[in-house]
């Protein structure tokens, strides 16, 4: 159980990851923005309205543990951020189709010099307690950042702030140190506008331990209670500036077991899952009436570090020998059941079509698994079996065991663990596999005390991210592999604020990558959430974000008070590209192939018109499988064997 | 033999030391764990190694142990204060405190009702050696017995939740209902606490059952039972009046420990029903490295415990003086 539940919390973890980068990233409208100011998107676009929606209804939002901390500066879970984001206001919002709308900016403009960011306000928003939203928040926020961002989540991006400044009550300027090309991703989506005359009350050196207990933001939700380890309750802020959300109320009760959060989603108790639906239980919700899945790809990947302080892993053919003695698209097919694409070279998977580099072959291609071709590779830097014992030796002839860790909690990624581990122990590698608890997973990778570690996530829809796991000075880069050339390319497209320079940089990054395969990066793994449409319509899916996004918060109306003029109703659906449709792959050996030609920019808004009523009436009886049927035919089971021994052991008695 | 006063003083004494060794080890043990404080941020992108460094450094975290052990120490034993929670951010007692009530609730109640049965059936079932109700109820019980405590629960909740829907799949209550009464949020409560409670007092009866069983079988053979039956006594009374309450003492100390032990004794339970209760928070506090909450939890039950098994080795050297002699 407690693994199980594990489990549940990393991929939890792994959701939180997914959600923060819910904030896409489309270079090329900033790009636009450094020449014409004037490039941003209504969000009203984004926000469907007609005469007949009427607001109310109670959403029931599930939450898989305790939100620690409300406070916007310091949260880390995906629980935290489901009512941060629904309570708390950003300057821009990250579009379904990757594009950036003003949330609380109504427009922004760029200096030349990329250093002056100017941000016009929404004139009319509130905050929960009837103040105004102004100026002055704005730059109290960014300021309030500069001076204690170092003990926050965005200690990164802080640093960078030089100052903010009020020039009218709806007007702020924020100048930075240097010119930073993803402030809009990392910064102005990112960070939640906080009322100054709440915050200014707080003590600044205690950041850390301020658990902001009732959030006052301006958001389209104003929080009303918490029960400890019992719910979170949410209600519409009727003056939202955006327009009042249709949601009534968001009820949010805390499940904590995953089993039963599934079950309570298929008896329509909750109205989404927030919670990733294991791949097995995939058919049996398909089956069901009104439930629809919805898949999203991770920006990160499952991978293996490397440790570069140890031989032979230091040598780069013994990691390309790695790579040529396992084949990645059997492990996203088979392993993965076609829920992951095959990982990529460059590290960046092929949906971010912004960055993803279309000429780099995939690994199947570049490194195909080939064992010959690995023994090959180990011969020729000298690591061969000296005492014939089976086992290859270093080159001054003493034995060699390679160690192997995984993280126990998660049963894909030993598979593949033990996969490679296999492969190299028939090409004559001596391999320790060893799955690890987690605390004990990350204390090795931290210390560095692994040759080879398998680990997950570390994405971002900003291309940044790789400065973080390659440069040499990287935080996660705790392989310490160091790839010539590379650490100048990472720091350069940081400051490249024109789009075309920067993706030019990071497509040579991405070569590098390839060519030196600092780390071996097995897939990137597609997360399913499911959402029922019994109760509410208007969800808003993309790729890149889970059915419960702000965006289908702000759109779902309630269809037992709404009677809509026509029986379609409406699903929004953007998308980006269509390797990751909402549909998965087909777990075919050549959808590598087709994966990566699928880069063409579709990012217009196609609603697609479902017909919710009739078409999967006649398979809800099918819905009870998997994970049900085994617990049933268990009870059943046990009914049967108590029977069963009552009776033996009665007649045995009566002799 | 010594006097009343002096055998209390002594016990006290040696309870309060076996506390501050409970106190000590949870101090120090979770802190020598590989990965250390807040290590389950260490592969969460959102959190920069800056947050987390300065999270250690503002909970003192950085400090040399035993510098920390003798900070806890002064301000353990002049305030009482456990200190504040790493994750909840709020002083410890308080996070328990909210929590204790549905843990009580659920595992008294289930304690005492299993008790209850234990004892009733235990000693039917010794009086009735080798019969069908007898072979019957030890088989089931073994049966019982050996699965594990949360598969069982998963099983009911499965069953009952979701098949025959009878049972809330989650919750102690119905999150965000409103009510006109009390009486209308007991019954609530009932309604959503009756499965895990049945499940708990499935398990806890079978421990029970079979010391009241083993105990009476033995009393049944003492000489007093055999007086008993010589001054013609009819049987059942033989039973449930002579051999009933000295072999049932046993079973009151397992209710003592199991009472002084319910604090954290329903985590696997309260996790699968989704419950609010201290089980919950003992999980959240290990995973989380919340050294403060997961000491708070031992201090709250051992103390419990302590006092619980202390009372009872008192009350049974009031009532017999035999036991104070050493």
């Amino acid at each position: 159980m407690s693994l199980r539940l594990k489990e549940a919390v990393m991929i939890g973890l792994s959701v939180a990851i997914a959600l923060s980068v819910l904030n896409g990233f489309n270079y090329a409208v900033v790009a636009d923005q450094s020449s014409n100011s004037s490039q941003y998107i209504s969000i009203f676009k984004y926000i469907h309205r007609e005469s007949w929606m009427k607001p109310g209804g109670t959403f029931r939002w599930p939450m898989m543990g305790e939100a620690n901390t409300l406070n916007p500066f310091t949260f880390t879970t995906s629980w935290e951020y489901m009512i941060i984001d629904s309570v708390y206001d950003t300057l821009v919002e990250v579009t379904p189709d990757l594009k950036y709308a003003g949330r609380l900016a109504e427009s922004w403009s760029v200096s030349s010099d990329g250093k002056v960011w100017t941000f016009k306000l929404f004139p009319n928003a509130t905050w929960h307690d009837g103040k105004p939203v102004k100026a002055k928040d704005v730059a109290f926020t960014y300021n309030l950042m500069r001076d204690i961002g170092n003990k926050t989540r965005f200690s990164d991006t802080a640093v960078l702030i030089d100052k903010a400044v009020a020039i009218d009550d709806y007007t702020v300027k924020i100048y930075l140190k240097k010119p930073y090309a993803p402030f809009l991703y990392m910064m102005a989506s990112e960070y939640y506008i906080v009322p100054e005359h709440i915050w200014n009350k707080i003590n600044k050196t205690n950041i850390l331990k301020f658990k902001n207990d009732h959030p006052i933001g301006s958001g389209p939700f104003i929080f009303v209670e918490h029960k400890p380890q019992q719910y979170y309750k949410l209600k519409a802020n009727p003056n939202y500036h955006l327009g009042r959300p249709l949601i009534d109320a968001i009820v949010m009760p805390i499940i904590s077991n995953p089993d039963a959060m599934l079950l309570a989603f298929k008896r329509g108790e909750v109205d989404v899952m927030t919670w990733t639906v294991p791949y097995n239980s995939i058919p049996q919700l398909k089956g069901l009436q009104n439930v629809h899945i919805h898949a999203v790809t991770e920006f990160g990947a499952r991978f293996m570090y490397f440790n570069c302080h140890r031989w032979p892993m230091n040598l780069t053919k013994f990691r390309l020998a790695v790579h040529y003695a396992v084949n990645l698209t059997e492990v996203a097919n088979i392993i993965y059941q076609g829920y992951a694409i095959p990982g990529s070279l460059g590290r960046i998977p092929p949906t971010l079509k912004n960055w993803y580099d279309p000429n780099l072959l995939p690994k199947e291609k570049a490194y195909p698994f080939n064992l010959t071709k690995a023994a090959k590779l180990l011969d020729s830097i000298g690591y061969v079996d000296k005492d014939g014992d089976g086992w290859r030796d270093t080159p001054n002839g003493t034995h060699i065991t390679l160690s192997i860790y995984a993280p126990s909690y998660d049963p894909l990624r030993v598979r593949w663990g033990q996969l490679i581990s296999n492969n190299l122990k028939k090409i004559g590698v001596n391999v320790k596999f060893e799955p690890l608890e987690w605390t004990t997973l990350v204390n090795k990778l931290v210390s560095g005390d692994f040759d080879m570690l398998i680990i997950g996530g570390i994405g971002s829809l900003d291309p940044d991210i790789l400065r973080m796991l390659f440069h040499s000075h990287g935080g996660w880069n705790l392989g310490h592999c160091v790839v010539p050339g590379l650490d100048k390319l990472l720091d350069e497209q940081r400051y490249t604020v024109n789009f075309t320079k920067r993706r030019q940089i990071v497509l040579e990054i991405q070569e590098l990558l390839a060519k030196y395969v600092p780390v071996l990066n097995a897939v990137h793994q597609q997360f399913v959430f499911a959402y029922r449409t019994d109760n509410w319509e208007g969800w808003v899916l993309s790729p890149t974000m889970g059915p419960d996004n702000w965006f289908s918060l702000m759109n779902l109306y309630n269809i037992k008070i709404n009677k809509p003029p026509s029986t379609i109703s409406s699903t929004t659906t953007f998308t980006t590209t269509s390797a990751t449709s909402p549909s998965p792959p087909t777990p075919t050996p050549s959808s590598t192939t087709s994966l990566i030609t699928i880069t063409q920019t579709t990012t217009s808004t196609t609603v697609s018109s479902t017909t919710t009523s009739l078409t999967s009436s006649s398979t809800t009886v099918a819905g009870r499988g998997g994970l049900g049927n085994t617990a049933l035919m268990a009870s059943v089971g046990i009914v049967i064997a108590v029977i069963v021994i009552a009776l033996v052991v009665w007649a045995l008695k009566r002799k | 033999m010594e006097s009343l006063t002096y055998y209390v003083l002594r016990k006290i004494i040696s309870r309060a030391i076996v506390f501050y060794i409970i106190l000590s080890v949870t101090f120090i043990i979770p802190r020598l764990l590989p990965g250390g404080a807040f290590a389950y941020l260490v592969a969460n992108p959102n959190v920069p190694l800056e947050m987390r460094n300065a999270l250690i450094k503002e909970f003192g975290l950085d400090k040399p142990l035993w510098i920390q052990y003798i900070q806890f120490l002064k301000q353990f034993s002049t305030t009482g204060n456990l200190g504040i929670s790493f994750s909840r951010l709020r002083p410890v007692s308080g996070v328990i405190m909210s929590a204790l009530p549905w843990t009580i609730a659920l595992v008294t109640t289930s304690v005492v009702l299993s008790a209850i049965i234990g004892i009733l059936s235990g000693a039917y079932a010794a009086y009735k050696r080798g019969g069908k109700f007898d072979s019957t109820m030890v088989s089931t019980i073994m049966f019982i017995r050996s699965m594990p405590s949360f598969w069982l629960g998963l099983v009911l909740l499965i069953a009952f939740g979701y098949y025959i829907g009878i049972a809330p799949l989650y919750g102690a209550y119905t999150y965000g209902a409103t009510y006109s009464n009390a009486f209308e949020f007991i019954e609530d409560v009932m309604g959503h606490l009756w499965l895990p409670m049945l499940t708990l007092t499935l398990l806890y009866t079978t421990g029970y059952f079979m010391i009241m069983r083993n105990n009476m079988i033995d009393v049944m053979g003492e000489d007093f039972i055999n007086v008993a039956k010589a001054k013609g006594l009819p049987e059942r009374a033989v039973v449930f009046k002579h051999a009933l309450r000295p072999a049932s003492l046993p079973v009151i100390t397992a209710l003592a420990l199991d009472l002084g032990w319910s604090i954290g004794g329903a985590l696997l339970i309260e996790i699968v029903f989704s419950l609010p209760g201290v089980g919950k928070l003992l999980y959240d506090a290990v995973y989380m490295t919340d050294y403060p909450l997961l000491l708070g939890i031992v201090v709250y039950t051992s103390a419990l415990t302590l006092t619980l098994v202390t009372f009872a080795e008192i009350l049974y050297a009031y009532i017999d003086p035999r036991v104070r002699l050493r």
